[in-house]
């Protein structure tokens, strides 16, 4: 008779690698800052890009197959920062956050500099509104990070120099919010990402707190995990937070460059660094310049050093295993495939 | 009051030389705290925390959190934000001196690792930064050493060691060193390269790597400044170390940098020093504190010297965009636009990570022509006169504290106190309260007060005395 009384050990399998530093549109992303996917398996990447002007237009979200690695549609477009004020044009970013899909495909993207959320439809990426008033006020949001909306279209969003989480209707209607500026439960010090899961559970990174808070979805404190340093189960900055269907947690550890993986309860499974190779988008432009293949042939430790992650940011999961870790510094998602134990026989 | 003033007078001073300038409320603590004690935490950034939350800087400028972009502004945000000013001024110093220049290499992220090499070792042993600066990726492609093998040695590295960064090519007329121990030198440090790095495409830049390469080193004899041995590039720096010629050189460019515009570089040879005194004093501890920057800046900073060379050099771009920023109280936090402010500095000639050859930015006069004095002035006046700034809004209101009426002479005067102890010449001091008198009587409660603050600002700094340290 086999018997099992442990926990089925759990790893993950490299898949491949999507994208490229790609400043302006097309097949790649500048610096990237969220990921989400919808019902259709279609990946949601938005690029932040940066500040210099040569590079305008370059912020985006770009909609995408992750197996197929095709571009479906693109849209947002960057806007000069001296443009950034009230006047700023409709569906237009500054400093983008987040990106979340609402029950029928519309996608909602945070602007952290605008202090507002941008709404595009599912077709075509076109601008169809926005809101957010900007302020401390319960309804007035400050600096929005993370975005998750639940089953019944609540939009939960991180404000993080308000240091809260406020639910909103899709149309930016308040609900109800929690939070503050502390390390106590239930208090966060600048939160980024945000994830709800099967349950309709929340997940906060609390970011400068080096912790990962749950909360009911009425915002009732429930269990942290986590505190500053860089080893087993601790954290440096984290940024985003994933739950699988299994109940296992993924925390991008930003600031160590690592991807920890926890159970349901908050202790330590592993840890995720990174193995990407070169990348389908990558190919196409490496293989249109000899030099770069001779000097990929060339460098030092290339499989190690181009592997690992580096700035991971935003992690994705779906109910297949796959496990999606959105890297800025390096412009690309890397996927993974959990794998479980399967015992055979009776237990 | 007069030894108040006197002292906040001093620390403006020291703030502008040791830093990039202060305002008024932070001179008044330091005085109060002292010259002594505030010189010895600018000395001492190990035990002074910078104050900045760098953490939240990375996070809105996202680039920055990997240095895969953006490290000039980086540096720049620094700059004005450190409370470590003294650490900061000095990484430009050596970025001023051993110079790389990012239109070669061509990688923010092996820059950035140079920049903090200059943190760590800026204020530290010179030979140690010798040793740092011979294994900084960047300096090994910037000068070739990269291509210089056993048996096919390439001088450019081995020059420039001697002649710019170290030695200098002469002093009180004789030569420091020979064509010889140049290519001796080069030997030395053959095998001193980097590792082939990953390229920038597809996925951006990768920090450089230092790799010592044994079997490409010239284990053969060699004799260097009158010494014989098998050297390598470490034996060879212990020899420059011990030179009268780098103490010397270090000297003379603590001295143009902190006290007084000395002549060009290249002139060192021929020109001696215009301050033999002190240049004997900065000789001297440096070889009593076995080659310390921080000892050599403590007796500088304590020098009749500096205590006496008020608004005797010409600012250079960084200094006066920093300053002024600094003056207003802009850029305390991270916002949009960062690149607009590194490409004034760009405008007015100098370019962070890009200095115009391995020779570093002339300095003094030279940072003065037409196009660059204008940009100057523009910049500056452009923010002072912002009365919404607000460093410009506290000028403003500790001037209205003089009284519901101020005299045009009293206000220029205080205004000049509260920009730092600016000292104007008598006939620009009196044209400017002439040009206040028009304008009739200040009365300091009305809204309008704050737009006289602001334009007589905006002359201040257009005046040839803003344009000094």
């Amino acid at each position: 008779m086999v018997t099992q009384t442990e926990i089925a050990p759990v790893t993950f399998q490299y898949s491949h690698v999507i994208g490229r530093q790609e400043v302006r549109s097309g097949n790649g992303f500048f610096n990237p800052v969220a990921i989400t996917r919808d019902d259709n398996g279609l990946l949601y990447v938005l690029s932040r890009g940066t500040e210099t002007p040569a590079f305008f237009p370059c912020k985006r979200v770009t909609v995408f197959h992750p197996d197929e690695e095709e571009v479906v549609a693109e849209f947002g477009q960057k806007i000069p920062p001296e443009d950034a004020d009230d006047t700023t044009p409709n569906g237009s970013f500054m400093w983008p956050t987040s990106v979340a899909l609402d029950s029928q495909g519309y996608a909602y993207v945070s602007d952290e500099w605008l202090n507002r959320v941008s709404i595009y439809d599912q077709e075509h990426g076109n601008w169809i509104g926005m809101w957010g008033i900007p302020g401390d006020a319960p309804g007035e949001i400050n600096r929005p990070a993370g975005l998750a909306f639940d089953r019944n279209d609540n939009l939960y969003m991180v404000e993080s120099r308000n240091h809260r989480v406020s639910v909103f209707t899709k149309d930016g209607k308040y609900q109800f919010g929690w939070g503050g500026l502390g390390d106590g439960d239930g208090q966060f010090n600048l939160p980024w990402g945000i994830e709800i899961d099967h349950n309709g559970d929340v997940y906060v990174a609390d970011w400068r707190n080096d912790r990962i808070q749950k909360f009911a979805p009425d915002g009732t404190f429930l269990m942290k995990f986590g505190e500053s340093g860089d080893g087993e189960g601790q954290f440096n900055r984290p940024t985003g937070v994933a739950v699988d269907k299994d109940g296992h947690i993924f925390v991008t550890d930003y600031k160590n460059d690592r991807v920890q993986v926890f159970l349901g309860d908050g202790s330590y499974v592993t840890t995720m660094r990174g193995q990407a190779g070169l990348s389908k988008w990558g190919a196409e432009r490496v293989y249109l310049d000899p030099t770069i293949v001779q000097a990929r042939n060339r460098a030092l430790n290339l499989q190690e050093r181009e592997g690992a992650f580096q700035g991971p940011i935003a992690v994705e999961v779906d109910d297949d295993g796959h496990v999606f870790v959105l890297e800025t510094a390096r412009h690309r998602v890397q996927v993974f495939s959990k794998q479980t134990a399967m015992f055979a026989g009776e237990l | 009051m007069a030894d108040q003033n006197h002292d906040i007078a001093l620390m403006a001073h020291l703030m502008r030389r040791a830093g990039f300038g202060a305002q008024y409320a932070e001179l008044e603590e330091r005085a109060a705290k002292g010259y002594d004690a505030t010189v010895e935490e600018l000395l001492n950034p190990e035990v002074n925390p910078h104050g900045m939350d760098l953490d939240v800087a990375e996070r809105c400028f996202i680039e920055w959190s990997h240095q895969t972009r953006g490290v000039p502004e980086y540096f720049a945000f620094r700059m004005i934000n450190s409370r470590c000013q003294l650490e900061e001024k000095m990484v430009l110093f050596w970025h001023g001196i051993l110079c790389t220049a990012d239109s070669k290499t061509q990688s923010y992220p092996t820059s950035y690792d140079e920049i903090e090499m200059f943190r760590e070792l800026g204020m530290g042993s010179f030979r140690d930064l010798l040793v740092g600066i011979s294994r900084d990726p960047a300096m090994i492609f910037f000068l070739d050493n990269c291509l210089s093998h056993k048996g096919a040695i390439n001088e450019n590295y081995g020059r420039e060691l001697l002649e710019l960064f170290s030695m200098g090519v002469g002093m009180d007329g004789e030569f420091n060193y020979t064509e010889d121990d140049v290519k001796e030198c080069a030997r030395a440090f053959t095998g001193w390269t980097i590792a082939n790095n990953v390229p920038g495409q597809p996925y951006g830049r990768y920090h450089a790597q230092f790799v010592y390469n044994p079997e490409d080193h010239d284990e053969g004899t060699k004799t260097f400044l009158g010494e014989t041995g098998n050297f390598n590039g470490e034996d060879v720096i212990d020899i420059i170390a011990k030179q009268p010629a780098t103490a010397r050189f270090i000297s003379r460019h603590l001295y143009s940098y902190f006290i007084s515009d000395e002549a060009q570089v290249p002139s060192w040879m021929e020109t001696p020093p215009k301050d033999p005194e002190t240049i004997k004093m900065l000789e001297d501890e440096y070889f009593r504190s076995g080659y310390n920057i921080k000892a050599m800046l403590r007796v500088l900073f304590h020098s009749d010297a500096f205590k006496n060379a008020r608004f005797q050099r010409v600012k250079s771009p960084v200094e006066t965009v920093m300053g002024t920023l600094r003056l207003v109280g802009d850029w305390t936090e991270p916002k949009p636009g960062f690149e607009f402010i590194f490409d004034e500095m760009k405008h007015m000639g100098q370019e962070l990570f890009n200095p115009p050859s391995v020779e570093g930015w002339h300095t003094g006069q030279e940072w003065i022509d037409g196009g660059t004095l204008v940009h100057r002035i523009n910049f500056t006046a452009d923010f002072v006169g912002d009365v919404n700034q607000p460093g410009v809004r506290e000028i403003i209101d500790r001037l209205a504290d003089a009284g519901p009426v101020i005299s045009p002479e009293q206000m220029v005067d205080t205004t000049c106190l509260l920009m730092g102890h600016y000292e104007l010449a008598d006939e620009t001091r009196q044209m400017m309260a002439a040009s206040l008198e028009k304008g009739g009587t200040i009365h300091t409660d009305t809204e309008e007060f704050g737009t006289r603050v602001s334009e007589l600002l905006q002359m201040i700094v257009a005046t040839k005395e803003y344009i000094y340290a």
